[in-house]
């Protein structure tokens, strides 16, 4: 047994593929066709059309290798183990390059990403990771991990985000979305550990009533303490919950660059679908989006009723209708959406009409204090303490979630702020996540800048007596809980206008 | 020879010493400040019943396709 390479272009690798996977899964040419037609084709067809093809076999993936072992492997039928992969770079692609040192770095700045094909027909995507530049419509920004690769025996390096079609049996939409939420963080933070198959089969193994093998699906229950048992600690939202700002509750999730899994459903319409994608980012924002952008009716009384009294309006960020990026398993990687409209792309009715019903945030366990509470709490500093806000203000806030220390990079390095009040924040002991709300308005936001800032401790629950508050500021001053005597502490800095902070996904 | 340096004490030294701060401490800054403990303690609580009932409302739905 030894490894062939086939290189090629995007005309070439439908000829090359189908009669690949009609000698290396034992299928008869028609099928091979079909499967390659109906499964692989829609997503080669959003490629850039200068996508070359590395196609190598045979191919151990250690994802398909552990449902093989785990469950294949115990049919009768023969089941293939040997998987097909295929690298993507952008531009011609020789076999002398991955010989020649000198331009072996060329390669690695065109290299897009690797897909698998493994034998489980008809769903024979497995696990890939494609970069949004190997898309020829990727304006959009989204979170992503860094993912190492080997190319005819050469180390390569992609960023995206980790995606696979499920294969029916031992993973179904549920679990291969806890699957690449476990890639992705096992991506980013050393914490975290990788979920294949059947470690997510075993984890719940306690949590089952029934026979666990085929899949059957989960309920949301096992996919909340699946998550758990990794590490995180889970917040779900529900839409009849939360009511009108649920919309707007997940867009702050997003902008906090966090992947959610969001339960789509057509219950409403009485129907029976019950499925799962990630949301995991959303299209760059436009001007024109900005100007479209409608002051909503604050939802709490309390606060609309300040809001009123000092004649401010507030328009918010996550209000903006943009269209968000998707990962479906049962659709090619990075799917543009509206939240209304989350399953558009689907060809049978039923499902097309489906909406969020709920979303799962996999936080960090140390993370107390939730987005409903946070926004909720800014709001209400915003419009009680004493800042230079005239009557008749349109406000834009934009509230995310981050870690101090990204923060505090961004802070270090931006000579936008205001020196003293940047030398104030740097020296500000902070928890490791943090609320931030930023204040600008709406031309100013155009400019990516924001004139005043909110910084809340999320490590805090018990907002009393700003005992969560780490600093806030606008246009003229800024506030602080003093140190000694934990009373709020007022100084006059014209703070100017800053740049908005753009780390969580990479841009606005 | 070590340097030391906290320029965030800096910062409230020369703001102190500019009279450009003061502690919020009036009868009105109390106030406020028991406006917004009420604020909070009540969104809370609101926060915690919208939490238990999503969790609840979502517990059995079963994520098939």
């Amino acid at each position: 047994m030894s490894i062939t390479t086939i290189i090629c272009t995007l005309s070439e690798v439908r000829d090359q593929l189908i009669e690949l996977m009609k000698d290396e899964f034992s299928v008869s040419h028609e099928v091979a066709e079909k499967v390659y037609d109906r499964r692989v084709h829609p997503h080669f067809q959003r490629f850039q059309p200068n996508v070359r093809f590395v196609i190598e076999y045979p191919y151990i993936d250690r994802v398909y290798r552990d449902s093989y072992y785990s469950y294949f492997s115990s049919k009768l039928s023969n089941y293939k183990k040997d998987c097909i992969r295929l690298s993507l770079f952008n531009g011609d692609v020789m076999m002398d390059q991955f010989r020649d040192q000198a331009q072996i770095s060329d390669l690695r700045n065109r290299y897009l990403g690797f897909m698998i094909l493994r034998p489980t027909l008809p769903n024979v995507i497995g696990r890939s990771v494609i970069s949004p530049l190997a898309l020829v419509q990727h304006d959009f920004l989204c979170v992503m991990g860094r993912f190492q690769s080997t190319v005819c025996s050469v180390k390569f390096e992609v960023t995206g985000f980790p995606h696979s079609s499920q294969d029916t049996e031992t993973i179904t939409c549920a679990e291969t979305s806890i699957w690449a939420i476990m890639e992705y963080f096992a991506s980013k933070y050393p914490e975290y550990k990788l979920a294949p198959p059947s470690t997510i089969i075993n984890t719940l193994e306690n949590r089952s009533s029934f026979r666990q093998i085929p899949s059957e699906g989960l309920n949301v229950d096992q996919m909340g303490y699946a998550l758990r048992e990794f590490g995180f600690g889970t917040k779900i939202y529900s839409k009849a919950e939360i009511g009108e700002g649920f919309k707007n509750l997940l867009s702050t999730y997003v902008e906090s660059g966090l992947p959610l899994i969001a339960i789509i459903s057509n219950a409403h319409n009485g129907g029976g679908v019950g499925h799962v994608v990630l949301i995991i980012g959303h299209r760059s924002t436009s001007n024109v989006k900005i100007d479209q952008l409608q002051i909503k009716r604050e939802q709490d009384t309390k606060l609309a009723r300040i809001l009123q009294q000092r004649k401010i309006q507030i328009i918010d960020n996550d209000d903006i209708e943009r269209d968000f990026v998707s990962v479906d398993d049962n659709y090619p990687v990075y799917q543009l959406v509206s939240l209304d409209q989350p399953v558009q792309y689907y060809q049978n009715l039923d499902w097309a009409n489906c909406e969020i019903i709920h979303f799962l945030v996999p936080l960090y366990p140390k993370i107390y204090l939730d987005a409903l509470l946070a926004k909720k709490y800014i709001k209400q500093l915003l419009l009680e303490t004493q800042f230079n806000i005239p009557e008749g203000t349109e406000l834009f806030i934009r509230i995310f979630l981050t870690s101090s220390r990204s923060y505090k990079d961004y802070l270090s390095q931006d000579q936008s702020f205001q020196r003293n009040f940047r030398a104030f924040i740097l020296g500000i002991p902070m928890s490791k996540f943090i609320w931030v709300g930023e204040i600008s308005s709406r031309e100013l936001i155009k400019q990516k800048k924001a004139k005043g800032l909110i910084i809340i401790n999320a490590t805090e629950l018990k907002l009393i007596n700003y005992d969560a508050l780490v600093v806030s500021g606008y246009d003229d001053r800024f506030y602080y809980p003093d140190d000694v005597s934990r009373e709020l502490a007022e100084n006059l800095i014209a703070l100017g206008e800053f740049n908005i902070y753009t780390n969580n996904l990479k841009g606005f | 020879m070590a340097i030391k340096i906290n320029e965030r004490d800096e910062v409230i030294a020369r703001l102190s010493a500019e009279g450009k701060r003061r502690i919020m401490n009036s009868p009105e800054d109390h106030a406020m400040r028991e406006r917004i403990n009420d604020y909070v303690e009540e969104a809370r609580r609101e926060c915690i019943r919208i939490a238990r009932a999503s969790e609840m409302a979502a517990a059995k739905f079963i994520i098939t396709s």
